[in-house]
């Protein structure tokens, strides 16, 4: 579907009958992205929600010639970067200050399966080096449309990358 | 790469969440909510600077506070203070240290109060 330049004028200017069809038009989008780092439909309602109202308290900053679909997906990425830095910092900080983990459980845990073990391994990344990867590998992305998402040089995306290949093999290869 | 993390991301692609019909009912109700809302100052101030703002803020009104509350230091001490209500005028000179007055008669005085 065509997206009308137009309507970015009209929502700029406070229609809201223009900012209802951008919603309309890119929630589909917004979505598939949030949900390639959040499994929880919860969490990517919540942020989705999120990411519209960052877009239009600033829709003012937005050029109608402009990549406007490059420009939303940056804000979606950078809104999912922030929430997983937050819930990195709280992990972090109930395994240091929390109370104590039961160390011995009364039924043995199960053993995640080849995609569970792969899944927490992702999951153990630091956010800035699981979102390249998975921008690269499931968005099926190029390096140079990641630069532009995630604010980078092409350089950074691709050492990035490797760090993040290096140390997903490093934890999959001590499971 | 690890082929079981291949098929990850493979099975990755697959899952989709898409919105439901009311997304963008309830996005521009909380855009409403949004816009409606009164601005204080807080919302001026970015959020990564709010703490330090609050700390800033908490110490001048603490200093404020103390200004306005507790006394100053009186300009002379308590014994002083009690001194200079009981003691008469012609006393000062020998309370304070002050310069003898360069009346001749007090002086003759007190000379004679000396000599007996």
């Amino acid at each position: 579907m065509e997206f009308d330049r137009e309507l970015i004028v009209r929502a700029q200017s406070g229609d809201t009958s223009a900012q209802e069809a951008i919603v309309k038009h890119f929630s589909a989008m917004v979505f598939r992205l949030i949900s390639r780092f959040f499994r929880s439909r919860e969490d990517v309602e919540d942020l989705a929600q999120d990411v519209f109202l960052k877009l239009f308290t600033r829709i003012d900053q937005v050029r109608p010639d402009e990549n406007f679909s490059g420009w939303l997906a940056r804000v979606t990425v950078n809104t999912c970067y922030d929430e997983l830095r937050k819930t990195r910092r709280r992990k972090l900080a109930m395994e240091t200050y929390g109370p104590p983990a039961h160390t011995e459980p009364s039924v043995a845990p199960v053993e995640p399966d080849l995609h569970g073990k792969a899944r927490i391994a992702l999951q153990s990344l630091d956010p800035k080096l699981r979102i390249p990867l998975i921008l690269k590998e499931v968005e099926e992305m190029s390096v140079e449309q990641i630069a532009r998402t995630m604010g980078l040089t092409e350089t950074n995306v691709k050492v990035r990358l490797f760090r993040a290949r290096k140390k997903l093999a490093s934890i999959l290869g001590q499971r | 790469m690890n082929p079981s993390l291949q098929d990850f991301f493979n099975e990755e692609k697959k899952r989709v969440l898409t919105p439901d019909p009311n997304f963008t009912t309830r996005v521009m109700a909380r855009l409403r909510e949004f816009q409606n809302r009164e601005f204080s100052i807080w919302d001026v101030i970015p959020g990564s600077v709010r703490p330090v703002m609050g700390l800033a803020l908490m110490l001048i009104l603490a200093f404020v506070a103390i200004q306005l509350f507790v006394p100053q230091l009186p300009e002379q001490g308590f014994i002083t203070g009690l001194l200079e209500v009981e003691g008469s005028q012609s006393d000062a000179p020998f309370l304070y240290g002050a310069e003898l007055p360069a009346d001749h008669e007090l002086l003759n005085q007190l000379m004679g109060f000396e000599d007996r």
